[in-house]
């Protein structure tokens, strides 16, 4: 099924996936270090038909999003946890480091923090007394729903240029000191894939822990409308004084309304859009678009009339197995 | 002692699972240090069997995967094809780390490690081609697995995108899969192929609590590393990354010598 806007009925997401050209002009997004003090890094990725092209770490994207989609939780008064509220990108970890709360469950964080339970969290084991280190816990973990792939721009649609800037130098002296800035521009490619199926539930046992659907359903909208304005207002390293402009947008959005996977194929492709379009199914909703306006109209019309998918497990949708002996095949 | 991985005389069927990477993806190569990790082409074969498992919790349930699917999938026979061309970049990225806590503030005296950001080097792959993945089974698993396998999001980290683009009935091709270097009779043909460290089940009696271990049940190990040579060879390498290229692997005759399809690098 594959339309420009979606229906008005409402919409199932089992799993959904942003395929994407953006046109990012003038930009430092993301960026690998100095060389020192003088000189900023471009972030470069060597692409398997040889060329090497500019790169933007799908980490700070997926940064940038937990911090905007926090404050729609604020503004939607779903609970954020003390570590979520200042931003604290340890999240759940924090609180265990802070307060070492023996009262910390998997139920508690999901219940408690919108954020955590969206872009996951990770509470290491500890060992204990023995080991020198206070209290035993057990791990306790979240994959994030959200998955930023790196945004790559197209080889032969990419220039930078270096700029000179001054910045306060670092001697008791003072004075300013020269630094070389890239500013790049070009044509990226970008893949964001989010699991509505997840939220407020634990990905590992595949229980739902947040049951009223009124809140998942905040959660969810709230989660697409930070997506959104992640991809119509980026955000990045350098932006305060190097806010890119967005020159362009088109690819498509995939929707999977049942238990799979929302099918992605990388924008670096030319005609990725209709290979995705050729991919729709009862199941599986495509929607392309082609301009910034098509792309909130289609992300507008998801935040208002879609809801999160429950999961699968146990409803008996997978074929039973017949055991055929355990012949086992290994010598 | 370690058992290689062999062809039962009576084959079950092979699938063979095409995936599409999009974007760029790491899969961590086993024994690597956190802070400075290197990537595998492809990801290994425990990684494949924990993959169904996970992707058969969701779809499934624990239950039914315990009981019903998690013997089949550690007897199943594995192999993985890598894509026809991969391109390796090292990134610098920030990560968090625990470090022991070094301070002398008293306040904190109860505070033993601290979560802090680091930076580190991790690499990551590139395809354009996609990378295959064979698994034998019984017919009677095959709808289910099919499935599984298009469920399946991702290889290596969780942003490291993956899309199911095909799945037939295919046998491996003959020397385009990774193979555990114990189970090739003569290794005198692989100079200049890629070698690397790789994690596989123990064996195939690996017990459901060694993979998904609670407080209560004893630590077992459940894995084994061998070193995996890859149908790939460098093309070249230099400041941007490194780039492979698949090759088939020398054949092995009935005596076990390598024919002459070892590549001259």
């Amino acid at each position: 099924m594959s339309t420009s806007v979606p229906d008005e009925a409402p919409i199932p997401v089992y799993d959904l996936s942003i395929n994407v050209r953006t046109a990012w002009y003038a930009h430092s997004l993301s960026n690998a270090g100095t060389d020192g003090s003088i000189r900023l890094l471009p972030r470069r990725q060597l692409l398997a038909d040889g060329t090497a092209t500019d790169a933007c770490s799908g980490n700070i994207a997926k940064h940038y999003h937990a911090v905007l989609l926090a404050e729609y939780f604020e503004g939607a008064g779903v609970a954020l946890c003390a570590a979520c509220r200042t931003r604290d990108g340890r999240r759940a970890a924090a609180l265990a480091e802070r307060n070492g709360d023996r009262r910390m469950t998997i139920d508690s964080i999901l219940v408690n923090c919108g954020l955590c339970d969206a872009h996951g969290f990770l509470i290491t084991a500890r060992h204990g007394m023995a080991a020198g280190r206070g209290e035993a816990r057990q791990r306790i973990a979240k994959h994030s729903l959200i998955e930023f792939s790196y945004a790559l721009a197209l080889p032969d649609r990419q220039a930078e240029s270096v700029q000179v800037a001054t910045r306060g130098g670092g001697s008791k002296e003072g004075g300013q000191m020269l630094m070389k800035m890239p500013a790049r521009s070009g044509e990226y490619a970008l893949c964001v894939r989010y699991r509505g199926v997840g939220v407020g539930a634990d990905t590992d046992s595949w229980r739902l822990v947040v049951d009223d659907a009124g809140e998942r359903r905040t959660r969810h909208r709230a989660i697409l409308a930070a997506l959104r304005d992640a991809l119509l207002s980026p955000q990045g390293a350098m932006t305060a004084t190097m806010l890119p402009h967005l020159i362009g947008l088109s690819g498509a959005v995939v929707v999977r309304t049942t238990a799979g996977r929302a099918p992605l194929y990388s924008p670096l492709v030319d005609g990725f859009v209709a290979h995705l379009t050729s991919l729709a199914a009862p199941s599986c909703a495509v929607y392309p678009f082609a301009t910034v306006v098509e792309f909130q109209a289609v992300m507008d019309t998801l935040i208002e009339t879609s809801f999160p998918c429950l999961p699968a497990t146990g409803t008996g949708q997978m074929p039973p197995v017949h055991e055929v002996g355990g012949r086992d095949r290994r010598t | 002692m370690n058992t290689p991985i062999t062809t039962a005389a009576v084959a079950e069927p092979w699938l063979a699972a095409s995936y599409h990477m999009p974007t760029t993806y790491s899969c961590r190569t086993p024994m690597s240090s956190m802070s400075s990790a290197t990537a595998l082409p492809a990801p290994g074969p425990a990684t494949v069997r924990l993959a169904l498992v996970r992707t058969a919790i969701e779809l499934c349930g624990t239950a039914y995967t315990r009981d019903a699917l998690f013997p089949a999938i550690c007897r199943a026979d594995i192999r993985i094809q890598p894509p026809g061309r991969v391109a390796l970049s090292t990134q610098a990225i920030l990560a968090y780390k625990e470090s022991e806590w070094l301070s002398g503030d008293v306040a904190k005296r109860d505070e033993r490690t601290s979560l802090t950001t680091a930076p580190i080097c991790r690499e990551y792959a590139q395809a354009g081609d996609p990378l295959t993945i064979y698994i034998a089974m019984p017919d009677a698993y095959h709808d289910i697995v099919r499935q599984l396998f298009m469920a399946v999001g991702y290889w290596g980290q969780g942003h490291s995108l993956a899309s199911c683009v095909a799945i037939q009935r295919q046998e491996p091709v003959e020397g385009e899969c990774a193979r555990p270097l114990v189970a090739m009779a003569d290794s005198s043909g692989l100079h200049g192929f890629v070698t690397s460290l790789c994690t596989e089940f123990r064996d195939a009696t690996v017990s459901w609590h060694a993979i998904m271990p609670t407080r209560s049940t004893a630590a077992e190990h459940a894995f084994r590393i061998d070193v995996y040579v890859w149908p790939l060879i460098v093309a070249w390498r230099h400041a941007s990354g490194t780039l492979l290229v698949r090759r088939p692997l020398p054949r092995e005759d009935r005596h076990g010598s390598a024919g002459a399809d070892a590549p001259s690098t």
